[in-house]
């Protein structure tokens, strides 16, 4: 990694932390993730995935935390990985994707590809973008009851 | 392609094994979904007095538009079919259940499905993304729930949601439920046993799909609102327990999008084993009447008119409570079978019964009643005739029990077999006014209709029983504004019947878009905590979020009028499917007055059978229904759209 590179990268001025221990499954993030993305409710298209062991009540959210070395960004061949100007969001444009699938593979968050994945109808790779184009940011937080997801502004904890 | 509905319901026939599809979108615009479009279908194609174990008796699933979605507690389905536990003959009802089937269906591609004929073998039914198959259930026949759960998660996946009957439903038990582990049940109705009867083991689906949104950032909003307006959830948890937030997460969701801050569950963890094995149960969740299971305190109970009905007990946890929790789920058995038969059991006992066939009774003995289990569910010795349910087994043994037993069956599942429920009497503690809309909605419906009316108004009585005065006082003016009468809520016979028909089109519309009938509709406000109630000056909610909700999601601008309206088409279309299908009349209406001249547990309020018939009369006028017979008037059908109803003379 070349570290002139990752100096260059913008922090994000907030970032997602989230709290496996609080959340109750409900799927509330998915849902709006999803509908606000792509217009349906569509867990498997959201950016926030939650891995579900309802039996013995297991829940684990799993979602971008915007690193501070973008491995994903430096790995995209086609510069396809941005970062938004206004909240520092890394976040992938769909139009200059080509499905290559790099970046998830580069994703030292998730093996199974659920943080950085390929969107199943589209054939172009979807990650969390903070809802970069949303006035209140990111919709997940909004709607989760329990606090499972929470932001981190800059600079706080 | 549409909003909200995802466009495609399941027409499966067993035996033929072919697979149809039925355009949603023919009957989503008048019926909605849920219990609106499935009674529609049932209306086309359900023969007229069919018997719930016949092959022509269709099982309908049915979610709504806003199944799937973001809608706080939208993540249910309902099942409508002929219920094998209707007494004294079967007819047309419905089972709604929340979980994880309803929303998974729809990301495969489908509104619903409907299930006719009869396989030779047994086989279960896989849907997966736009697709659907039957396939061989020979290796899983005989399974528990949880077994049949986890071979069909070890075929198709960890993801698959899973709809399935336990030994109970093969076995016919008539109170068999169709299990959706881990929490959840269609159990009532029995419709565990008709799936028994088409063999049909299981149904199990996984899909990638989702539901598209019309107003993608309009409904998200109307979303937020409803979980703000819902927050407090439950009416009783205000009362018990200052509201917390954010919500305890001990607590996981029994559904899909569920927001709630829900009082009606409880999970256990690391509970020792008594009955069987060794070890602990790592979690195990309960929702309401999981909890008398497992508690050991006196619930219910009930003496007047001339009968006692001993207070009901549970297990603590510790002590065998949620293994037979546990063990009643699996087995695939209406968790009620507790309410039902333990109050009898122990009656049998204090009149000199203490064997019932051989069986001796230990009916508070978490051992016994483990052993009990088995033998309905698996038809062993007297197993055979209670699995016939209390009211069809005293009916084979009038010879063995003394006349009481017999009369104490009847009173304990009045209403068509169905158990008794928040009727101020043998269970829950209304008192008047709310018991008396329960006696209209019961003798006007088609099964315990007060299994879908808990934040429309049953639960209110928690408030009332607290402070009475306080309660009108706050209440009139709301009563007012909704029914143009402050005296809707007083103890009293008066101006009743527009409420009543409330709760009953409250009802449809949460069977048919649907969410939890806890949560909505949101009559109050949400008040966090008992001191809010007390200092709130205008405590009116909002009834119009169902509408919001739906215009929002599928683009066709609904209002609450709108909604009433189509809520009260669908009651009248179930009316009318039991009219000409079943032979519904007054007479069978009536037959529930019975049940409420015993005295109500709380303040001793009864009505006789002359005044229940004045009431009936205003109701009848209200709905636009014939004062003889009790069948909607042509009138009142044609103004509902329901032209193809009309009767021929």
């Amino acid at each position: 990694m070349n570290s002139n590179l990752s100096a260059a990268v913008p922090e994000p001025m907030v970032r997602l932390a989230v709290y496996p221990d609080r959340c109750r499954g409900c799927g509330l993030c998915e849902l709006v993730c999803s509908t606000l993305h792509e217009g349906e409710s569509r867990p498997s298209v959201s950016r926030i995935k939650v891995e579900k062991d309802r039996e013995n009540y297991r829940f684990t959210p799993s979602v971008c935390v915007q690193c501070t070395v973008p491995k994903c960004l430096f790995a995209c061949p086609t510069g396809a990985v941005k970062v938004d100007e206004r909240t520092g969001a890394k976040y992938i444009d769909e139009d200059l994707c080509t499905g290559c699938g790099l970046c998830a593979e580069a994703c030292p968050l998730a093996s199974e590809g659920t943080v950085i994945f390929m969107h199943p109808s589209k054939g172009v790779y979807v990650k969390c973008d903070l809802c970069r184009r949303r006035s209140g940011g990111p919709a997940c937080v909004e709607v989760c009851p329990t606090h499972a997801i929470v932001l981190h502004e800059k600079g706080g904890r | 392609m549409p909003y909200g509905w995802v466009g495609s319901i399941l027409y499966v026939d067993l035996s033929t094994g072919r697979i149809d599809e039925l355009d949603t979108m023919r009957y989503a615009l008048k019926y909605l979904g849920g219990r609106g479009i499935a009674a529609r279908i049932a209306w086309e194609i359900l023969p007229p007095d069919v018997d719930a174990y016949d092959p022509r008796n269709p099982l309908i699933a049915m979610t709504g538009p806003l199944t799937g979605t973001l809608a706080p507690t939208s993540g249910r389905i309902v099942f409508c079919s002929v219920s094998p536990r209707v007494y004294p003959k079967p007819w047309y009802t419905h089972s709604t259940m929340g979980g994880f089937l309803g929303s998974e269906l729809k990301y495969a591609g489908f509104d619903g499905f409907v299930v006719v004929g009869c396989s030779e073998e047994p086989v279960y039914l896989w849907i997966h993304d736009r697709d659907a198959e039957l396939l061989s259930a020979k290796e899983l026949w005989g399974l528990t729930v949880r077994q049949t759960v986890e071979r069909l998660r070890k075929i198709h996946g960890p993801g698959v949601q899973v709809a399935c009957i336990g030994p109970a439903g093969e076995n016919l038990v008539r109170f068999a439920a169709v299990s959706h582990p881990p929490e959840n049940a269609s159990g009532h109705s029995g419709f565990g046993a008709v799936m028994g009867a088409k063999r049909l083991k299981a149904v199990a689906v996984k899909g990638c799909g989702g539901v598209k949104i019309a107003d993608p950032e309009r409904f998200v909003e109307a979303c937020k609102y409803a979980m703000r307006m819902a927050r407090t959830g439950t009416v009783d948890a205000m009362l018990k327990i200052e509201y917390r937030h954010p919500i305890p997460s001990s607590r996981p969701v029994c559904s899909q999008s569920c927001s709630v801050n829900c009082r009606i569950g409880r999970t256990f963890f690391d509970v020792p084993r008594r009955l069987d094995g060794e070890g602990v149960i790592k979690a195990h969740q309960v929702f309401c009447i999981g909890g008398v299971w497992t508690s050991s305190q006196k619930q219910g109970g009930y003496e007047g008119g001339g009968f006692r009905v001993p207070p009901i007990t549970g297990w603590e946890p510790g002590e065998g409570g949620v293994e037979l929790h546990m063990l009643c789920d699996d087995l695939g058995i209406d968790l009620w079978v507790l309410l039902v038969f333990q109050p009898w059991l122990v009656r049998c006992i204090e009149l000199g019964v203490n064997e019932l066939r051989g069986l001796k009774l230990k009916p508070r003995d978490a051992k016994w009643f483990q052993e009990f289990l088995r033998l309905i569910a698996y038809r062993k010795g007297v197993g055979d005739v209670l699995a016939e349910d209390l009211r069809r087994a005293v009916d084979s043994m009038r010879g063995e029990l003394p006349k009481e037993l017999i009369e104490l069956a009847e009173v304990l599942e009045f209403a068509y077999g169905f158990p008794a429920h928040r009727e101020g009497r043998i269970w829950d503690p209304e008192p008047l006014p709310f018991w008396l809309v329960s006696a209209l909605m019961y003798a006007t419906e088609s099964r315990d209709p007060t299994i879908c009316t808990h934040a429309s108004f049953l639960q209110l009585a928690e408030l009332y029983l607290d402070d009475r005065d306080l309660f009108l006082r706050k209440l009139r003016p709301v009563a007012a504004r909704l029914w143009g009468s402050e005296k809707v809520f007083e103890p009293s016979l008066e101006d009743k019947i527009g409420l009543t028909i409330w709760c009953q089109h409250r009802h449809v519309m949460l069977d048919c878009l649907p969410l939890c009938d806890f949560t909505f509709p949101r009559l109050l406000k949400p008040f966090k905590s008992k001191t809010e109630w007390l200092e709130a000056e205008d405590v009116y909610g909002d009834l119009d979020i169902e509408a919001k909700l739906l215009s929002t999601c599928t683009g066709l601008e609904s209002t609450t009028e709108h909604l009433e309206e189509t809520a009260e088409r669908i009651f009248n279309l179930e009316r009318m499917i039991l009219v000409e299908k079943f032979g519904r009349r007054r007479d069978i209406d009536e037959a529930v007055a019975r049940h409420f001249q015993l005295p109500c547990k709380t303040d001793g309020t009864r009505i006789g059978l002359e005044t229940f018939r004045r009431l009936l009369d205003e109701y009848y006028r209200s709905r636009g229904w014939d004062l003889r017979t009790g069948v909607p008037t042509k009138e009142k059908l044609e103004q509902l759209g329901l032209e193809e109803c009309v009767q021929t003379p």
